[in-house]
């Protein structure tokens, strides 16, 4: 998945989860979002240089899901 | 040569090249487990079964496995064993697997993501990983 800079995030949050965690792959560098189990999110993109790949968790633990997401700038 | 001599000859032939064959298997199959990395002391229990599993997933579990369970195995790795030498032997091995033909889905996306895993990780484990960020860096 490909977003800009300044845009939204749009994921679908399954029916018990009611968290979403974004990395930007700095160390400590992570933002919990609280989400509606059971819908989509929007999440706004972090301000983080184009390029960096963000890795967004979907629930908590084991039967977390994961996914990458790559963060591009329209002005190169 | 009498019959029970035959067979007592015959006897001690099987038994002597059973005994030299299953040392020249057991000597052969522990350098080739040494050569692919999973060597026993690296998958010595840690009291940690997490971690016991991702060491597992890292140096013995089938290329295949190990790309199918990456967003965990490289999640989980940043989360909570950033520091575990094992665990970045298995993301060498998502590298050239990520630079040969193994099927990755994603895989232009995956390896930029660990391009950045491996310059945002700790100098002392990534060491050996930094010269093939040129090379991950070209992946289309």
């Amino acid at each position: 998945m490909v977003v800009v800079q300044g845009g939204t995030i749009t994921v679908d949050i399954g029916a018990n989860d009611a968290t979403i965690e974004i990395k930007d792959g700095t160390p400590g560098n992570s933002k919990t979002v609280d989400v509606t189990p059971g819908k989509q999110a929007s999440i706004p993109v972090p301000p983080v240089p184009g390029g960096t790949v963000l890795t967004i968790s979907i629930g908590k633990g084991a039967r977390a899901r994961t996914i990458l997401v790559e963060v591009i700038s329209l002005f190169g | 040569m009498s019959s029970r001599r035959a067979f007592l000859l015959a006897g001690a032939t099987f038994v002597a090249g059973s005994a030299l064959g299953g040392a020249c298997g057991y000597s052969l199959a522990a350098s080739a487990g040494k050569e692919a990395g999973g060597g026993d002391a690296d998958l010595a229990t840690s009291g940690d079964a997490e971690l016991d599993e991702l060491r597992r997933l890292a140096v013995k579990a089938p290329i295949e496995e190990l790309v199918q369970r990456r967003l965990f195995f490289v999640t989980t790795l940043v989360n909570a064993y950033r520091e575990d030498q094992v665990l970045w032997r298995g993301v060498g091995r998502l590298c050239d697997a990520v630079l040969s033909s193994v099927e990755v889905p994603d895989r232009r996306l995956f390896s930029r993501f660990l391009v950045q895993l491996i310059e945002n990780g700790p100098p002392g484990q990534t060491q050996q990983l930094t010269p093939r960020c040129a090379e991950l860096r070209l992946v289309k």
